[in-house]
């Protein structure tokens, strides 16, 4: 059973109290998420930015209790977690490194790592990570998207096709495209985009809840691609593209469990002071604290094995559809007119499901848990 | 009463949310909300009434409107409104479930129809199975509490359709969300815990 070391337990306290901050913003947030003015203003949302920046990339002091944010997926789910008792939608309105940080981690050379990190600093630009294509879904092997050698002498490359679901898909200005050069899955590769490219198009998708995350569609009309944007260049032909995906989505997938968790807490804490004294949280409380003890021990796990699929996967799996059973007990607990008397609690009754289409829905998720579920099956690592 | 949820029924799956809504609240006054919020078809939202804004809502053709205490004696059965409209809601979930089958036929994953993978088929069958023994909890229930298990069961079939959906159904106007705003209507109809 994990246990926090003092640096964690206060960076859980730090985010307590940052999550105070991100409450006051939610339901502007999710009547408005492009009100880019209210979030550039936020301090909070500034330090957040600063808290999920690698070190050497930062253009800010941060406590030092928040280091682990970015060295450890223990702390980046511990700070989630108490983040998201504030409000998941403002927290995926954060402009942050994000899916695309971990990516460049994973798959940049120093100098590219270089050139993505300055660019959000002196920017503060919003990130996206353009993986899933229209009616591809989560079968990132079978992506459309292309890069080509540019016609004739040139160095460059030529980016076309199109990528679905993405975050901040309209206001993201840096970011990730997968795409692939050939056939098989090794051609899959990774580049590094600017928005504004000629040829780049974002647009927005209005979204049932979770909007602060800004959910969009982008297109690639022969986008033109410098070498040195294309990531994984210096790593062997296995490391290249996936690999570094898959690294990253496990990450991610601790985060939005950790997310789900927090938001089931802001809804169990809801409901209490709604009915102070009452008991009836009892069940629920006594598998939010279990929930938080599995996360806290996948992302440990995680941090052992970072390419392990099996770890993330049980977290979001479980937290995810946790958060949603919150919102029926909620439902339950307060009465009939209750998701109409109470805002929030209709709002994160939207946001929770979102968790379940970010980065593996459910059902992708358990067949990658299958395998150790059964006797002599193989480990998906 | 067999007759009444059969044809609520039919008016969810025939016309939707707001036409079955409609058959439902026939005769109803908004003032019967057990929790003081009423959800409306829009075209019967009554003029000066205090209307909750919902997108959502409004683009299913719902209004959640603030009737107001009623004076007098409520005219309505609770108990037989919200099975009434548990029988819309059966019709709205047949509904989405066509739309789920639409969806998924034009899908393939890993070079196979994703209609033939195990784990799709079993939740459509799962929820064919649900809709089957919710509807016949509904004619004849008298407990207040049967009629909003009905609902949660409703509202758990409905997420697990929605699910089969991934992100197509949370962005824009599309079935799932039709699918919400059913849980959103029966909150505001169901009698449960502290309104018992």
């Amino acid at each position: 059973m994990t246990r926090l070391s003092g640096g964690l337990r206060d960076l859980r306290g730090l985010s307590r109290d940052l999550a105070a901050d991100l409450r006051r913003d939610a339901l502007a947030v999710d009547a408005d998420p492009f009100d880019t003015e209210r979030l550039r203003a936020s301090g909070t949302m500034e330090l957040l930015r600063l808290m999920s920046t690698p070190k050497a990339f930062r253009t800010g002091e941060v406590p030092p209790c928040a280091e682990e944010f970015t060295t450890s997926c223990l702390g980046r789910v511990v700070a989630n977690v108490e983040l998201a008792t504030g409000d998941v939608g403002v927290m995926n309105a954060c402009a942050a490194p994000s899916l695309a940080g971990l990516a460049v981690e994973a798959l940049g050379d120093e100098r590219q790592q270089e050139w993505f990190y300055r660019d959000l600093a002196d920017n503060r630009s919003w990130t996206f990570f353009g993986m899933t294509e229209p009616a591809r879904g989560s079968d990132a092997t079978a992506m459309l998207t292309r890069l080509d050698r540019a016609p004739g002498d040139a160095a460059d490359f030529l980016l076309s096709g199109a990528k679905r679901y993405v975050a901040n898909a309209e206001r993201g200005t840096t970011g990730v495209v997968f795409a692939r050069t050939g056939p098989t899955a090794l051609s899959i590769r990774a580049v590094m985009l600017r928005h504004p490219t000629p040829g780049f198009t974002g647009t927005a998708l209005p979204m049932m809840g979770l909007r602060g995350a800004c959910i969009g569609h982008m297109s690639f009309d022969a986008v033109p691609v410098a070498p040195d944007m294309v990531l994984g260049r210096h790593l062997p032909a296995s490391r290249r593209g996936m690999w570094g995906a898959v690294r990253a989505f496990n990450v991610i997938r601790l985060q939005i469990g950790a997310q789900a968790l927090g938001a089931a807490y802001a809804i169990r804490d809801y409901v209490c002071e709604q009915r102070p004294g009452w008991a009836g949280h009892a069940v629920l409380s006594a598998r939010l604290d279990a929930a938080r003890q599995l996360v806290y021990d996948k992302a440990v796990e995680t941090d052992h094995a970072p390419d392990d699929r099996r770890a993330p996967s049980v977290a979001k799996l479980h937290t995810t559809q946790l958060a949603v059973e919150a919102t029926r007990w909620a439902e339950s607990a307060l009465g009939p007119g209750c998701l109409l008397d109470h805002p929030l609690l209709e709002k994160w009754c939207r946001d929770v499901y979102a968790f379940e289409f970010m980065d593996g829905t459910s059902n992708i998720l358990h067949l990658t848990v299958a395998p150790d579920a059964v006797p002599g099956g193989a480990r998906a690592r | 009463m067999r007759n009444a949820i059969e044809e609520c029924e039919r008016a969810g799956h025939a016309g939707g949310l707001a036409d079955g809504l409609a058959l439902a609240l026939d005769g109803v006054d908004p003032g019967d909300a057990p929790g003081g919020v009423a959800a409306l078809p829009v075209s019967a939202v009554p003029p000066g009434a205090l209307v909750i804004r919902h997108d959502m809502a409004a683009a299913e053709g719902i209004s959640f409107v603030r009737p107001g205490p009623r004076r007098g004696t409520p005219a309505a059965d609770p108990t037989a409104l919200a099975a009434r409209i548990g029988a819309v809601r059966i019709g709205v979930t047949r509904r989405l479930t066509a739309q789920v089958v639409e969806h998924l036929s034009g899908r393939v994953g890993g070079g196979e129809p994703l209609l033939g993978k195990q784990l799709v088929a079993a939740a459509l069958a799962a929820a064919d199975v649900a809709v089957e023994a919710a509807r016949r909890c509904l004619p004849g229930a008298t407990h207040p509490a049967v009629v909003a298990d009905v609902h949660d069961r409703l509202t758990s079939v409905d997420w697990e359709l929605a699910k089969l959906l991934g992100a197509s159904g949370y962005v824009g106007r599309n079935p799932a969300s039709g699918a919400y705003v059913s849980r959103l209507t029966a909150n505001c109809w169901v009698p449960r815990g502290r309104s018992l």
